[in-house]
C-alpha cells in the first residue's frame, strides 16, 4: 500500500470548501429574489351577510408580475374551541400576477383573513387582512328543505278532526243512552250533556291553538324563508355560571372583571358586533372601546351564561321569546338604572334575577356589553 | 245484540254464579276495613310530603332539584315517560282483545282501563312539575309553536286522556246502573247520588244497548292508533333532536314496545293484589296470568331485539360522540343500571316465565316487579345518560336527584296508588255485564253442543232400531 502524497491530502478540504461556497451562492441566489416578492390585496373592508365577496390579490417581484403561481385565500375558523386557518379558495396568477377569489359571506362576525403565495421553491409569503361584517338584519338563510304540498297544517287538522269526530260520536252515544232512558231521573240527563260539551270545547280549543299558529317545519316549507341562525357562537368557551347543587353561585364574576374562561386566543370574542369594540352598537370613540375590552368580555360571558341569549338572541336583537335589547336607531339603549329595574322585576313574564343570582356589578357589565360603557 | 242478562232463562247454578259475582263486586263499596284506612292515611301522608316538596320547589325554583343547564331533564321526565308507558295496559288488553273478541279478557278489562286513565293523569302531571314556572302553562296554548315536539305531546296526550276516560266510563254504565239499583239506601248518600248520576238512567232497553255498543265499537277502534301515536310522540321529544343516543329512528317503535311491556307488567301486579284483597280468585284465574305472562315474555324478546338492533348498528360505526355514550352506558357511570335493566328487566322475566317451577302467579308478580324496575331504569338512562354526552368541548356534567325530586316522585306513585285504590273502593272493578254476557254465551254454546249430541245419539239409536 502507497502512503498518500501531500498534494492528495489537500483535495478533500478543497472539495468541501468549494461545496460550501457554491451552496451559499445558490441559496443567496434563490432566496434573494423571493424576499423581494410582494402581495397586494384588494378586499372590501365591510361586507354584508349573504353577499358574494371579491378579493383580488396581485403578486409581484421587484415590480415584475409573477404569472402561473398558485395563491390561497384563507380565514380563521373555529370548531369546538379550536381555531386554525381554513382554506376558502385558491387560484393561479394570470399574466399580470393577479388572482380573483370569490366567496359568499355566511357568518355574521368579523373575519380574519389572509392571502398566501407559495413560490416555485416552496417559500410562503402571506398577506393578512380583516373584513368587517355589517349587520344586515338577517343572518344566513338556508333554502334547504323539501316542499311537500300534501304535508302541512291542513293535513294535520284533517287527521285531528277525524279523531275528535270519533270521540264526539262515542260521547254522543252516552247522550243517547241518557235520552233513551225509561226511568224518571231528571238530573242524570245533565251529565251526558256536560260531557259532550266538555269534549267539544276541548276539541274546538285544540283547533284554535293549531290555527292560531299554522306554521309548519322549515324542512317542509323552504320558501317560508326561515331564519336559521345558529343558536350559539362556537369558539368561545364559557364556564358555567349559575347555581350549583349546594345553592351557591358557581364561577361568579367579581367586580374586578376577571376573565370568565374566555380564552385569550379565541377568535370571534367580541364578535357579535362588527368589531371587538364595546357595545353591540359600535362606540364612536375607538380608544374608549379598547379601554373597556375586559369589561366587554366579562359582559359578553355573562350575557351568554346567564342565558339572556336564550330569549334575546345572540346579537341581542330579539328572538321568538324575548324582544330586541339593542337597536341601530337607539345605540345607547336604556339607562343602567332602568335596565337593572327590568332585570330585578322581570317584565312580561321574563324570569326575575335576584341579587343572589346576578349582582348589580354584573348587571352593569351586561349593560356595558350591550350598550357600550355606561353613560356613553 | 242479545239481552245483557238472562235471568229468566237461567238455571239455578247460573243464578248462583251471577249473584255471587255481583256480591263480590259490590263488597268493596259497603265499607272500609281498618287496613284500608291505614293504607289511605299512609298514601295521603306521602302525598302531603310530596306537595310540600312541590311547594318548596315552586317557591325556590328548579335549582332545588339536581337539574342544571347541561342535564336539564331528570327524574321528572323519567317518571313522565314511565307512567305514560304504563297507561298502555288498558289499551292493549282492553281494546285489542275486545277487537279480536278474545273471551278471556272480560275479567281484566276494567282494571286495565282504570290503570290507563290513572297512569295518564299521573304522567301528565310530571310534565307540569318539571316546569320551572307551572303558572305559565297557559302560554303553551297561547303561544305554542307547532314545530316543537312538546306541542305534539300536548296534543296527543289530551286526545288520549279524553278517549281513555270515555273508554273507561262507557262500558261501565250498565255496571253503575247495577250499583245504583243494588246499593240504594245501603251506602253513604252522596255515593248513591253519584251512582244515580253516572248511570245516566240506564235501564237496559234496546235503544240504550244499541247506542252503547256503537260507542264502545268506535272507541275501541280509535284508542289503539291514538295509544300508539302517544308513545311515539313521547319518543319524539327525544328523537327529534340531534343529540347522540337520542337521534334514532327506532325510538318510536322501541317506546311503544317498552310501554306495552311495562303496562302489562303493571297490570299483572295490580290484578294479583286486587285478586287477593277482594277475593276475586274465581274470576281472575291463573290462566289469565299465564296469558299475560306469555305476552310479557314475547315483549321481552322484542325489547332485547330492539336493544341489539339499536346498539349494534350504532356501535359498529361508533361515530362522533357515540364512543362516549357507549362507554358510560356499558362500562362506566350507567353500567349498573343498564345491566340490571338488561338481565333483571329483560332476561330474568323470560327465564321466570319459561321454567315450570316459577311459572305461577307469584313468579309472574316477581317478574313484573323486575320489569317495572328495569323499565324505570331504562327511561332514566335514556333521559339522563343521553343528556350527559357532551356534544361540545366541555366536561360531562353529573346529575343525581335531590330530596325534592325523590319526594315528588314518591307523591306521584302514591297518587297513582291512591286513585286506583279509590277506584276499586267506589266503582265496579270487574266488568260484570260483560262477564255475564260471556258466561251465558259460553253456557248457551255448551248447551247447544249437548243438545246436538243428544239429537245425534237419538238418531243413531233410531237407525239401529
Amino acid at each position: 500500500m502507497n502512503a498518500p502524497s501531500k498534494h492528495s491530502s489537500k483535495r478533500p478540504a478543497l472539495i468541501l470548501l468549494s461545496c460550501l461556497v457554491s451552496s451559499t451562492a445558490l441559496l443567496i441566489g434563490l432566496a434573494g429574489p423571493a424576499s423581494a416578492a410582494d402581495i397586494k390585496v384588494d378586499a372590501p373592508q365591510e361586507v354584508t351577510v349573504g353577499s358574494d365577496i371579491e378579493v383580488t390579490a396581485v403578486v409581484t417581484d421587484a415590480g415584475d408580475s409573477l404569472a402561473g403561481f398558485e395563491m390561497f385565500l384563507s380565514y380563521v375558523g373555529t370548531v369546538g374551541g379550536k381555531s386554525g386557518w381554513v382554506e376558502l379558495a385558491s387560484g393561479i396568477t394570470d399574466e399580470s400576477g393577479a388572482v380573483t377569489f370569490v366567496y359568499e359571506q355566511t357568518a355574521y362576525q368579523a373575519e380574519r383573513m389572509r392571502v398566501e403565495f407559495v413560490d416555485s421553491d416552496g417559500t410562503t409569503l402571506t398577506s393578512p387582512f380583516e373584513v368587517a361584517v355589517l349587520d344586515s338584519g338577517q343572518l344566513h338563510t338556508s333554502e334547504a328543505g323539501v316542499s311537500l304540498g300534501i304535508i302541512g297544517v291542513w293535513w294535520l287538522l284533517v287527521v285531528i278532526g277525524i279523531v275528535w269526530t270519533m270521540v264526539l260520536l262515542a260521547v254522543s252515544g252516552i247522550v243517547k243512552v241518557g235520552r233513551s232512558s225509561d226511568l224518571e231521573h231528571g238530573p242524570v240527563r245533565a251529565l251526558p250533556r256536560f260531557a259532550f260539551g266538555l269534549v267539544a270545547f276541548t276539541a274546538l280549543g285544540m283547533f284554535i291553538v293549531i290555527l292560531s299558529r299554522p306554521t309548519m317545519h322549515a324542512n317542509l316549507d323552504p320558501s317560508a324563508d326561515f331564519d336559521r341562525r345558529p343558536p350559539a357562537l362556537v369558539g368561545t368557551d364559557y364556564d358555567y355560571v349559575g347555581l350549583s347543587n349546594d345553592g351557591e353561585v358557581a364561577n361568579r364574576v367579581d367586580s374586578s372583571v376577571q376573565a370568565l374562561g374566555v380564552s385569550e386566543d379565541c377568535v370571534g370574542c367580541g364578535g357579535f358586533g362588527a368589531s371587538a369594540s364595546p357595545g353591540l352598537i359600535q362606540a364612536d370613540n375607538p380608544d374608549q372601546a379598547e379601554l373597556d375590552e375586559e369589561a366587554h368580555r366579562a359582559g359578553e360571558a355573562l350575557y351568554v351564561t346567564t342565558n339572556c341569549v336564550g330569549c334575546h338572541g345572540i346579537d341581542a336583537r330579539g328572538a321568538i321569546v324575548g324582544p330586541a335589547l339593542v337597536s341601530v336607531d337607539d345605540p345607547n339603549g336604556i339607562s343602567l338604572s332602568a335596565f337593572t329595574e327590568e332585570i330585578r322585576e322581570g317584565p312580561k313574564d321574563m324570569p326575575v334575577y335576584s341579587e343572589t343570582r346576578l349582582t348589580d356589578d354584573e348587571i352593569g357589565l351586561i349593560h356595558e356589553y350591550l350598550f357600550g360603557p355606561s353613560g356613553s | 245484540m242479545e239481552p245483557l242478562t238472562e235471568m229468566d232463562s237461567m238455571e239455578e247454578s247460573d243464578r248462583e254464579w251471577s249473584d255471587r259475582l255481583e256480591r263480590r263486586v259490590l263488597a268493596p263499596t259497603q265499607g272500609s276495613s281498618r287496613a284500608f284506612k291505614f293504607w289511605i292515611v299512609g298514601l295521603a301522608t306521602v302525598m302531603a310530603w310530596g306537595f310540600f316538596a312541590f311547594y318548596y320547589q315552586w317557591r325556590n325554583g328548579l335549582y332545588v332539584t339536581g337539574m342544571r343547564d347541561r342535564i336539564s331533564w331528570g327524574l321528572y321526565i323519567t317518571s313522565f315517560v314511565f307512567f305514560i308507558g304504563i297507561s298502555h295496559a288498558g289499551t292493549l288488553i282492553s281494546a285489542i282483545l275486545r277487537a279480536s273478541n278474545a273471551g278471556w279478557r272480560t275479567p281484566v278489562t276494567r282494571i286495565a282501563e282504570a290503570i290507563t286513565s290513572v297512569a295518564l293523569i299521573s304522567g301528565a302531571l310530571f310534565v307540569i312539575v318539571d316546569m320551572g314556572r307551572p303558572d305559565r302553562l297557559y302560554h303553551l296554548f297561547l303561544n305554542g309553536n307547532w314545530q316543537s315536539p312538546l306541542m305534539w305531546d300536548m296534543l296527543a296526550i289530551t286526545i288520549y286522556l279524553t278517549a281513555s276516560v270515555v273508554y273507561l266510563y262507557v262500558p261501565m254504565i250498565p255496571d253503575l246502573a247495577m250499583f245504583r239499583d243494588k246499593l240504594d239506601g245501603k251506602v253513604w248518600k252522596p255515593q248513591t247520588w253519584m251512582y244515580r248520576t253516572m248511570a245516566i238512567g240506564w235501564n237496559n232497553n234496546p235503544r240504550q244497548r244499541s247506542a252503547l255498543t256503537k260507542a264502545i265499537g268506535i272507541l275501541m277502534l280509535l284508542i289503539i292508533p291514538v295509544a300508539v301515536s302517544v308513545h311515539t310522540v313521547v319518543s319524539w321529544i327525544f328523537a327529534m333532536t340531534t343529540r347522540v343516543s337520542w337521534d334514532s329512528t327506532i325510538f318510536g317503535v322501541f317506546f311503544v314496545a317498552g310501554a306495552i311491556y311495562s303496562g302489562v307488567a303493571t297490570l299483572v301486579i295490580v290484578l294479583a293484589v286486587m285478586r287477593k284483597i277482594y277475593g276475586l280468585e274465581e274470576y281472575i284465574t291463573p290462566t289469565h296470568f299465564k296469558y299475560l305472562a306469555y305476552l310479557l315474555a314475547t315483549m321481552a324478546l322484542v325489547m332485547i331485539y330492539g336493544n341489539a338492533s339499536e346498539f349494534i348498528t350504532t356501535g359498529f360505526k361508533m361515530t362522533g360522540e357515540e364512543a362516549f355514550a357507549f362507554r358510560q352506558l356499558f362500562v362506566q357511570d350507567f353500567a349498573p343500571i343498564y345491566w340490571f335493566y338488561f338481565f333483571g328487566g329483560l332476561v330474568a322475566p323470560i327465564l321466570i316465565i319459561a321454567f315450570r317451577p316459577t311459572r305461577n302467579i307469584s313468579g309472574f308478580v316477581v317478574a313484573s316487579v323486575l320489569i317495572n324496575i328495569g323499565m324505570f331504569f331504562e327511561r332514566y338512562f335514556i333521559v339522563v345518560a343521553g343528556l350527559r354526552v357532551p356534544l361540545m368541548d366541555y366536561e360531562p356534567a353529573s346529575y343525581f336527584p335531590t330530596w325534592v325530586e325523590w319526594s315528588i316522585l314518591a307523591c306521584g306513585v302514591a297518587g297513582f296508588l291512591m286513585l286506583l285504590t279509590l277506584f276499586a273502593r267506589f266503582f265496579p272493578i270487574l266488568a260484570v255485564w260483560e262477564m255475564k254476557e260471556e258466561h251465558f254465551e259460553r253456557r248457551r254454546e255448551e248447551k247447544e253442543l249437548v243438545d246436538l249430541r243428544v239429537e245425534q245419539i237419538q238418531k243413531e239409536l233410531e237407525a239401529v232400531k
